[in-house]
Parts: structure tokens; sequence; C-alpha cells
């Protein structure tokens, strides 16, 4: 089956010849980027093509959506945004318009006052992420909705993201494999492990210090969290197993690009996209500990044209120690 | 005559032909230069990956390039007036917008026009100071045409329906002498019929499988034993002894102690081997209710070396229990390690004749029921047919392995036109999902019905295609459902017929459509779909490759207990469970189903719901193998509803699934077994649909009123270059709006794979249709189209 694409409730099918479509999903973030070219000569200038319409990519049922970023007639580019990217510079307030930290109350919140066109069917939490927000606007900076729910993301060990039907959720990682991978040249991978054990230094609410560590390999890491405001055991513990399996060595680091043809059951590439687990049954791992790597993807870019996907691991972008621990808001000491 | 090229009101013709009076009047003519013609077949993209797996690099196919031409022309003037508007009309003609259609003809006339589409027309001007003085200009014009060259007549065909076949009476059964209980295409236990007999008297009779947790330990003289699978192809008992002992000695092993299931005698039998000069025999003791031994040990003396002990032992008064003692004697002492191996151990009635894993004689099977360490036994013994009045009929045991066939020694001969066999009769209720399967001496494997209609009081009508030829003889089997219980089933035929189509589906709300392709090449058509009294507010239409064994809608293959609805699509409603069923909500046969990615549709309708909550339907899958044993891994896909209100009712994509599981290579006995469940709420489930990803295509449009009485998705042509979608109000199309059309669905007719058009709607007044309208195109050059379907 075709993709096809409709926006504002126009199908473009139905307008002019289209093309050049990429589908891009992200984990964390679900639904992310589409863009696609309508022919230019057109130069079409339509009524339901404006910025901010609702965007469905179909592939038989819903595949994508989002929102109409950039359409411009002259060279027929279409750039659609998911609707996860709406998270971004929306304020973290509650129904009274305080400060919170309730990732639930923040979330409703931007969709009663249509900040964002999500749906929250089911509960992430409604328990602060800040042990300081119990006595509710106890800042004066307000949070936003995006980076809060990356914060109470990563103290939960999970990833959030907003489905192909407007749906915000929040999930680990699978750990079952969705896709099994033939023929592929190996893609970089890291081969050195560089943290095997994370000792982490960070204050709880009431500032007392504490120390968390996570591993028993080599070499040992210490980090401090101490500057990423007050945080619980949990919350540490998640982070420093996020920055020891992104550092494993036997982590995929690069990218690589997939046809039908190399995957097991040649599936209809629609059916790939960031979130699931694939294993490289044909590959070792990085560090040579084991046969048929397996990660999950964080990047997938479906060129409908070319029919590939360009598949990037989780975390893949961090390849340094310092990066990776910095993106779980600790500095390496 | 030579070939001519035509666009629009340009014609061109070879020097030497044409006639030229006209030209002169209007000052001009345009000529066809025979030298440096190109066109080319439009190429194919391919994709070539240098596998690692193998030599030489994996090819795949991909779409197809527009086609290059480039084709010389000459306009030719009266004078440089005429030439100068020669060139004039030329350019006029070839700068007009959209498509332009290059029409050929052939030399001698006799194939037909072929078009060809050019979307890009580039006059390139050869100037020649020669050619000047002449009055004649050459033009190279550079085409870059659509990818296929199509007829200049567009073809209608109508969707050959798959609703009301026509019959062929075979046989009415008056006379039962064509039909037996045994099939006469195969040998042992699978041939035939059997009735069940009599049960063993002790449970756990054969030890075959189970004897490790039964039990078992070493008895005297022996300082181990060993479970052993891997020599035995059912496993066994080694008993040993590492030293050396005197010759007369016995080396036991102990059972533990058998419950009785009465009184009467039993027949123990044993199996056993041994690499040395050994006697066998076995002592026995038994055991009343207290558990306190009766009588002395008795013994069976050895018969035979390295073979079977069998004795009839009768039970002592008030024996309850009763245990054995295998045991070998070696006959001579040469100083090396013993050991010997119990096979097999039964005790069951007397006059049965079942040694384990030996092949069973024609007259005696035994089969297996409940569970492993916790069962027992049956004694089979043939089933025979019993012939009525205008039927026969067969009872007998149906379990994994163990079929009830019913054959047919006499010929019938399916054709092309009618391929089907349909064998109608009744079965017992005991088989609320009947599994069949149908032997042919022209097909020795077994074919699942591509249809089978069910109805109440066990009335079924089940539909075998067949390759065209005379069988000599059919057989068809009741096969025990995959992880059913035993059962004992009544199987009656009543009729046998030739049909020329498979029955429709449901309540004619859906159909399957297979549409005749004429061309080489894909082509776009307008596809129509006509019911009389309107085609209701929701129509899907969808085309794939010709597929005689599959349909999308899932309602033939549903197993799941459902009650009939006559306003429905498939004419049931199935309340979804909250939490996944012990057993299947559908079985799939293998035999159809390709290897592919499926969109699970389903047309759903939820009632006690809370608003805007998340329902998630969960559908799991697992192959069965042959005989309905589940085979391989299961998997489980979701998909939710995100319920609108207290109330839900749509047609949604609930799954996405890669099917089957595990691919049996179309195996007949391979069934696909999905079960559905959502995790809350109250949803009634009236049809679902696997639609193929991969090789096909989806529409479904939301008609503004139900009443139209038909549903166009017209082709793309040159006039209007993009496809829509029309209804029509009884005055005329109209076109439908964006919104109207929920799936949009391009939807192309290619006669490699032939088509297959399934139609869905919700007309209140069902007689759906189903048509297509298309110009069919070829890699080249046209040729004749069948006559009978010229428009």
């Amino acid at each position: 089956m075709q993709a096809e694409l409709n926006i504002g409730g126009v199908w473009l099918s139905s307008l002019g010849p289209w093309g050049s479509l990429k589908v891009e999903d992200r984990w964390p973030g679900g639904c992310y980027q589409i863009t696609a070219t309508l022919d230019p000569k057109l130069s079409l200038r339509h009524p339901a093509i404006v910025n901010d319409a609702p965007v469905r990519l179909t592939v038989a049922g819903d595949r994508w959506v989002g929102t109409l970023y950039d359409y411009d007639p002259e060279s027929g580019e279409i750039t659609a945004q998911g609707y996860y990217r709406q998270g971004d510079g929306v304020p973290a307030l509650n129904s009274s318009g305080m400060t919170t930290t309730i990732p639930n109350a923040a979330i409703d919140r931007a969709i009663s006052s249509g900040w964002v066109d999500w749906r929250r069917p089911t509960s992430l939490s409604s328990v602060p992420y800040s042990a300081d927000d119990s006595t509710g606007d106890a800042t004066a900076q307000v949070n936003a909705l995006g980076a809060l729910l990356d914060e109470w993301a990563a103290g939960e060990g999970k990833r959030w993201g907003v489905d192909e039907q407007r749906v915000v959720y929040a999930a680990t990682d699978p750990t079952a494999i969705t896709h099994m991978i033939i023929n592929t040249t190996a893609p970089p991978q890291s081969g050195q492990r560089a943290a095997g054990t994370v000792v982490a230094r960070w204050q709880n609410s009431s500032g007392a210090y504490a120390t968390t560590i996570r591993g028993s390999a080599r070499p040992v890491v210490t980090v401090d969290f101490t500057n990423a405001g007050p945080l619980t055991s949990n919350q540490v513990t998640a982070r420093c197993d996020r920055i020891l399996s992104a550092s494993s060595g036997a982590a995929t680091v690069g990218g690589f690009t997939l046809t039908r043809n190399q995957i097991v059951g040649r599936p209809h590439l629609s059916v790939v996209r960031a979130g699931q687990r694939v294993a490289l049954v044909d590959q070792a791992t990085a560090d040579l500990s084991g046969l048929a790597p397996s990660f999950v993807l964080g990047i997938t870019v479906w060129n409908v044209d070319e029919g590939t996907v360009e598949c990037t691991p989780v975390d893949a972008p961090d390849l340094d120690l310092a990066a990776i621990i910095e993106s779980q808001g600790g500095v390496a000491a | 005559m030579s070939a001519s090229f035509s666009c629009d009101e340009l014609v061109f013709l070879t020097s030497d032909d044409g006639d030229r009076a006209a030209d002169e009047a209007q000052g001009y003519h345009f000529e066809l230069l025979g030298d440096d013609w190109e066109m080319t077949s439009a190429e194919r993209a391919i994709e070539a990956i240098q596998s690692q797996l193998f030599d030489g690099e994996a090819i795949s196919e991909g779409s197809y390039g527009n086609m290059p031409a480039t084709i010389p022309v000459a306009v030719v003037g009266v004078d440089s007036a005429g030439l100068a508007q020669g060139s004039a009309a030329l350019t006029r003609v070839l700068r007009r917008p959209g498509t332009r259609q290059f029409v050929y003809l052939a030399p001698d006339g006799a194939s037909p026009a072929t078009v060809f589409d050019a979307l890009h027309v580039k006059p390139a001007m050869q100037f020649s100071d020669v050619r000047e003085n002449q009055n004649r200009r050459h033009y190279l014009l550079t085409l870059a045409c659509k990818p296929f060259p199509r007829s200049d007549t567009e073809v209608s065909t109508q969707g050959e329906p798959v609703a009301a076949p026509t019959f062929t009476l075979v046989d009415d059964v008056s006379s039962s002498s064509a039909w037996s209980a045994q099939d006469p295409l195969r040998t042992g236990v699978a041939s035939r019929a059997w009735s069940p007999a009599r049960y063993n008297i002790a449970t756990n009779g054969l030890v075959s499988d189970t004897i490790r947790s039964q039990g078992w330990t070493r008895g005297s003289n022996t300082e181990s034993i060993v479970w052993n699978t891997q020599t035995g192809t059912t496993g066994h008992i080694t008993a040993s002894r590492k030293t050396v002992f005197e010759t007369a000695s016995r080396l036991y092993v102990n059972s533990p102690k058998w419950t009785l299931r009465g009184a009467g005698a039993i027949r123990l039998r044993m199996r056993m081997a041994s690499n040395y000069n050994a006697s066998f025999g076995c002592l026995y003791r038994w055991f009343n209710s207290a558990g306190n031994q009766i009588g002395d040990d008795h013994t069976i003396t050895e018969t035979t070396v390295d073979g079977d002990v069998t004795a009839l032992i009768t039970p002592a008064a008030g024996a309850v229990k009763v245990s054995i003692h295998p045991y070998a004697r070696f006959l001579d002492a040469n100083g090396n390690a013993r050991s010997w191996a119990l096979r097999m151990v039964y005790l069951g009635p007397d006059g049965s004749s079942f040694w384990g894993n030996t092949t069973p004689g024609a007259s005696t099977a035994y089969d297996w029921l409940g569970t492993p360490f916790n069962s027992e036994s049956v004694e089979l013994t043939p089933a025979t047919l019993s012939a009525g009045s205008g039927q026969v009929s067969i009872t007998g045991y149906v379990h994994a392995g163990v079929e009830l066939p019913v054959a047919r020694t006499a010929s019938i001969t399916p054709t092309t036109a009618s391929p089907y066999i349909v064998l109608t009769g009744t079965l017992t209720s005991a088989t609320s999902s009947p599994q069949l399967a149908l032997r042919t001496s022209l097909s020795p494997n077994p074919v699942a019905p591509a249809a089978l209609t069910y109805g109440a009081s066990g009335n079924y009508k089940a539909y075998y295609r067949a390759a065209a030829g005379t069988a000599t003889s059919i057989c068809q089997s009741l096969v025990a459902a995959p992880s059913a219980a035993s059962t004992v089933a009544t199987m009656t035929v009543t009729q046998v017929d030739l049909a020329t189509s498979l029955p429709p589906i449901g309540n004619g709300r859906q159909g399957k459509f297979t549409l005749d392709i004429q061309g080489t090449m894909p082509a776009e058509a307008s596809l129509q779909v006509a019911n009389t009294g309107g085609v209701g507010t929701n129509v899907l239409v969808y085309t794939g490759p010709e597929n005689p064994n599959f349909v999308p809608a899932l309602s033939p293959w549903m197993v799941a207990a459902g009650t009939t609805d006559g306003s429905s699509i498939s004419n049931k409603k199935f309340t979804v469970p909250t939490s996944m069923a012990g057993t299947d909500t559908w079985q799939i046969s293998h035999v159809g189903l390709e290897s592919s990615t499926y969109a699970l549709f389903a047309k759903v309708s939820g009632s006690s719901l809370s608003t805007g909550a998340a329902y998630t339907f969960s559908t799991r899958q697992q192959t069965y193998y042959a005989s309905g044993t589940p085979y391989g891994e299961t998997t489980t896909s979701t998909g939710k509803i995100i319920a609108a209100g207290t109330g839900h009712a749509d047609i949604a994509q609930i799954g996405l699934l890669r099917l089957p599981t595990i691919d049996t290579n179309h195996r007949a006995g391979g069934l696909e077994g999905l079960r559905l469940w959502v995790s809350g709420g109250t949803w009634v489930l009236d049809e679902a649909w696997l639609f193929d990803m991969v090789s096909g295509q989806l529409s479904h449009i939301k008609p503004f009123s139900g009443g139209y009485a038909n549903i166009t998705i017209k082709a793309a042509s040159p006039d209007f270059p993009q496809q829509r979608f029309y209804t029509d109000d009884g005055d005329g199309a109209i076109r439908s709006q964006d919104g109207r059309v929920q799936i949009w669905g391009n939807h192309r007719l290619d006669p490699a794979t032939g088509c297959d058009v399934f139609a869905i709607c919700d007309a209140a007044t069902p007689d759906l249709s189903v048509s297509a309208s298309y110009f069919p195109r070829w890699d080249m050059f046209a040729a004749d189209l069948a006559d009978d379907e010229d428009s």
C-alpha cells in the first residue's frame, strides 16, 4: 500500500504529482517530521494548506500525524512536524496556572489550553517530579513541558513520545525484538567500553549528599549530579543505568540503511519505526562479547521513494562519554 | 504503407505515403524520418545488495521510470510560406498543456493503435541550409512518456462476482456403493475411521514417554538406572551394573504402583533389549487399598532373548494396584559391565495387540487422551460406514493424528469453469469449529475448504478448490481442531456437487470480484462499486493480486462463537472478550495466505466506554502445523481506538500483523490462529479484514449520503492527471470531497498478477457489484484486445 499524505483534510494525491516523501520517527518522540515535495509547477496555494494545518500520513490506517510546519509553493517543499514537538516551549502549568512538575497536570493544562493537540487517555504520572513541588508554585521560573517530560522520563527509566493517534505516552525501551536484520554491513560501533561502573554523587530534596553506584565492570566513572537539582534515588539509578547502557561498548553508535530485503519476513517498510528493538543477526557485537547485537532504534527515516529506512540507534549521537553523561544531566567528575 | 505517428491534428507519415493533395492545399505536410528513431522500454529501478550470506547480489525490483523516445520528423512546405506555417503548426500542437498523445500505427495497419502519453516533448529543430532551400525542416522530437504505452480503446470489464455459485450435481448419495470409511489413497492409522473400543485398565499404562517421572527406581543388583532419550525413538530405561557379578543374578528395576481399573485380567507386555546374552523376565506384586502387598511375588519367566515378554495376569482378590519389576539374567560371566534396556511397558485389556511405536495392525490402533503424565490410552477399532436414505454417515473418534475420513471412489471431474468440489452434509454439535480437509487422487496433499458455510444444527457446505482433471477418488476428513480434546463425532455427506464459485460472504455487503486484466503492464483503472438501493455510508475498496484461496474478510475463518445478525456485514456479531480467550477467534488456512504485512481492520461498535479513554485491541497469532499442532512461538500485536464518547462505532485499523507467523509454504494443514481481545468496555465485532500492505491498495470512502447508487474511483487520465473519487446520486457523478475519503488508495490493475477487488459497503439492501474500465497498457506496442470486452 502506498503512503498517502493528507494536509488540512486535502489529499495531496488529489492536487497533483508529489513525492520525495521522507517520514521520520524518533524515540523519544514518536512521530517527528515529514518532508515531501509537491509538483512545484503547480505553485499551488490552497486554503486548507496553511501552516499548523493537521497532517495525516496513511498506509492503510494512520501511520504518522502532525501539523504543517512549512510549505513553499514555489519549490513545492512541504515540512510537517509531529505533535511531539508541540511540547517545546509550552509552559508546565497546572489548571490554576501555577508551575508544576506533575506530568499529568502539566499535560492536561496544555491540552485544555489548546497549546498541544495531544490526547492523554492514560496516566503518565500524577506524582510531582520535583520534591519541592509539593508546596505549589515554588519557583519563579516556568519549566517547559517538553523539558519536564524529558527529565521525568529519564528519572523513570522511560522515554516519552506522541504516537500516530496523538496519544502522549511514556514507556521503557522494549526488550523484545521486533525486526531481525540480515545482510547489513557492520554499523559503526564503539567497541571500547567507556563506563563499566558509574559512581554518582547527588543531593536529595533536603540537600543531603548521597552516593549511588551502578554496575560492576571496569572502567569506573564518577559522575556529579549535584547541579541537577534535588533528586531521588530512583531517578539517579535510572540515569546511571542509561549512562551504562549507552557506553557499554556493545552499543552501536552509527546509523545504517535498510531495504525490505534486509528484514526477515520482508515487511512493508512503514512498520519499521523508532522505538522498536532490532537485531543484526549476522553481526557480532563491537566488544566481541556476543553475536546478533540488538538495540532500540532512536531515529528512523523512511525514504519512501528509495524504499529504504535510515536507522540510528537510540542514544547513538552521544559518541563520547562526557556527552552521554551530560545528556543525563550530570557532569563527568 | 509504412508506420505513422500522429499527435492531435499532426500526422507524420513516411515520405512515400499519404495523400499529398490535401497537404498541398494547406501548404505543408509532415514526414516521419526513418533514421535515428529511438524508443526504449521503461527501465525498472533495481536495488542490488551485496549479500553477505551468498555469492552475488540480491536484486529487488522497484518501480519503473518514464519511457524515453526520440522521433525525427520533417516539415515539408510547398514554399517557404507553407514551411513557416507548418513549423508553426508543429510547435503549436506540441506546446499544448498536459499530456500529449502520440498515436502509433504499424506499417501494415493490422495491429491496433498504440498511444504514447508524452508528459514532455522537446522539438529540437535541426537547421540545414540545404534543406531550407528544399523547403524542408527537420525536428528531433524528444519525448518523455508515461512508462507504459496504452491501447487507444478503453476496456470495461464487469467484476466476475464471486457470489451466486452454480452447482452441478455429482452424487446425491442415493447409493452408498462408492462410499467407504477408508481413504484408498493412504495407508496406516490415518487412512481410516476408528471407533473407541476399550480403555486401559491401568492409568499411565504405556510407559514410553513418561517413565522418568513415574517413580521408577533401581532394584536388586542394579547400580543405576538411566532415562535415555537418545537411543530409542521414544526413550527407555537403561539398568546397569558396572562390576562383574554371578551368572545367575538378576538385575532388577522397580516400577511404581499402577492403579487398576477393574478386576479383570490384564495383559502385561514389555520389550527389553540387551547387548549381552541375557534372558528376561518380570516379577509382579498386587496391593490392596491399604497399600499392603497381597500374597507372594509372582514371576513371568523369560520368553525370548532381546525381545518381548507377555503374559495375562489376573489380579488377586482385593487388589487395587500392581507393581512390576522387570529383570534381566545374564547367561554367562565374561567379566564385563552389564546393562539392559527396558523399552516399553504396557498394561492393557486382553486381546489388544499394540506395541507402542510399532505400526498398529489394520484392525486396532491406540490413541492417547489427556495430558502427559496423567493420561490414559484408548483402544480403537475400525469404524464402519452406515448408509441411509440419501446419505452416508460415519461416527468415529477424532483426536490429534486420528482423523475421521469418508471416501468416495468414483470419478469426479472439476473443470476450470467449475473448479470447486462441494460436499454437503451434517456434523455433530461436538465439532463447533470443524477442521475439514479434502484429498483427491489428483492431489494427495489435503486441501482446506476455500469456504465453509456452517449453519445451524450442524449443516455444513464445504467448498474445496481443485485443479481441472478427473479424480478417481476423493476423501474428506474431519481433523481435530488445534488443542482440542478428543471427541467422537458424526459426519454425514448428503450431496457432492461441483460449483462455479465460492458462496457470498456474510449478508452480501461484501464480496470478492475477479477482474480479467488485458495488456502486459499495470494500468490505472476506474473502479466502480455499485449497489442499486444505495451503497451506504461506508465503502471500502481493496485491490490486490488474484488469489483464489484467500478473502480479506475473516468471518469465513471465524471459529469463535458469535450470534447471527442480518443487519451486519458478516452476518455475525461477536463480543470481543476483555482478556485473551483460551481458543482462537479466527483460524485462517495457510493455503492462500501470502507471507506479507497485513493491516487488520475491524468494524467494531463499543458501548459502556469512558470518553477519551484508549481501548487496546490485542491480536495473538500462532501457527498450527499439521493436524492442528501448535508450531513455533506466538506473537501479539496491538492497536488502539480512542473512544469518542461512551459509544463508538467505526471501521478502524486495530493492528499490523506479519503473517503467517511461521511460513509453512502454503501447507494445506497449516493454520494461522488469531485471538482477539480488548482492554475494556463492551465491544461488538461485526467483521474484520486482513489487507495486504505490500501488494494491495485500500480506499475507504464515506459518501455524503447512504443513498448514492455507486462510488467510482476515476483513474488518472490525460484530461485530469489525478485519481478522483465520485459518487452518483442518480442524476450523475458528483466528485467527493476529500474529507469524504477516509483512506486514499491509488488502484492499478496488473495483468501479471491478475486482480481481485474486494468491496465492502454497509448498504441497507445489498446487491453489490464491481466494474472497472481502463486502457490496457503495454511494454511497447498494443496488441488486439478481447472483442467481447471492448466498450
